[in-house]
């Protein structure tokens, strides 16, 4: 029980997929304009990222048993592939608001490097299913903090005056750079 | 042999899958007629260059009368190519 905390900490806080790994920036730049879509890119990573583990933690097993582990990047990217296909049209027919705003981001899940990354995560340190869902659910966790902060961020900076050389994408970066320093101060905890 | 067997079947499985999602869910998509004839009018590149998020947005803002076609900077580029 411990240890599940401690994963869950870790991969919402320490090693904060976006702001640590630097994994997943293309959404983390371009959806956290406002809230609403924040919320909504958050939502569908999460998805994409907790059912990715599950259907890949049978595949790991399988492809360990027969000595395969070199297929194991192909096989998560086909399975990663499917899973945003499916999500992008269970989206589509339930939620054409949400679609509309995500645009294309929604079919750029599947090249987010924090999806992969949590899988072949989860591959490398050999956890369990239990430990895998909670290490999922704490990237999306860390992945919507994250998120929510820019966009609450970007919010104040849309009524402030910027410099003219750094508006737009210049001081987004800057901010989430000093986000991330920020967020390395939790470097550390739980060893 | 063997991984060409597993990842053959998988895409198999996996294409079966979505192709029944498909069907299940289906598209109620009633696709804007002039969408669709500005979209036949693009590269399809989904460069992003124009500065919406694929052909697709660009020719939804055109079709509602928010911009101009001459924003895609791939036939711009290629209508100079052919005047010269």
């Amino acid at each position: 029980m411990k240890e599940l905390i401690i994963i869950l900490l870790g991969a919402m806080l320490i090693d904060n997929v976006i702001l640590s790994r630097f994994m997943g920036i293309c959404p983390f730049l371009g959806v956290s304009g406002n809230t609403k879509s924040a919320q909504g890119i958050s939502l569908s990573v999460a998805t994409a990222i907790v059912l990715t583990i599950v259907i890949t933690y049978p595949i790991r097993k399988f492809l360990s048993i027969h000595n395969l582990e070199y297929m194991q990047t192909i096989m998560f990217i086909l399975i990663i592939a499917a899973v945003v296909q499916l999500l992008e049209m269970i989206i589509k027919r339930y939620n054409k608001t949400l679609y509309d705003m995500l645009g294309v981001y929604l079919a750029l899940i599947t090249t987010n490097c924090a999806v992969l990354g949590t899988v072949i995560r989860c591959t490398m340190e050999n956890h369990d299913f239990v430990q895998s869902i909670v290490y999922g659910i704490g990237v999306s966790g860390g992945f919507a903090l994250s998120i929510f902060i820019m966009s609450g961020i970007r919010g104040r900076i849309n009524e402030n005056e910027v410099p003219v050389p750094f508006r737009g994408t210049p001081i987004v970066l800057i901010t989430a750079g000093l986000m991330a320093i920020a967020f390395s101060g939790f470097a550390g905890i739980g060893g | 042999m063997k991984c060409a067997l597993i990842l053959g079947i998988t895409g198999l499985i996996l294409g079966l899958l979505l192709g029944a999602a498909d069907r299940i869910l289906g598209s109620k998509d009633s696709e804007d007629e002039n969408v669709v004839d500005i979209m036949s009018k693009l590269p399809g590149f989904n460069c992003g260059a124009c500065g919406y998020a694929g052909c697709k947005e660009l020719a939804k803002a055109v079709a509602r009368g928010d911009d101009n076609i001459s924003k895609c900077k791939v036939i711009k580029h290629s209508t100079e190519k052919n005047i010269q």
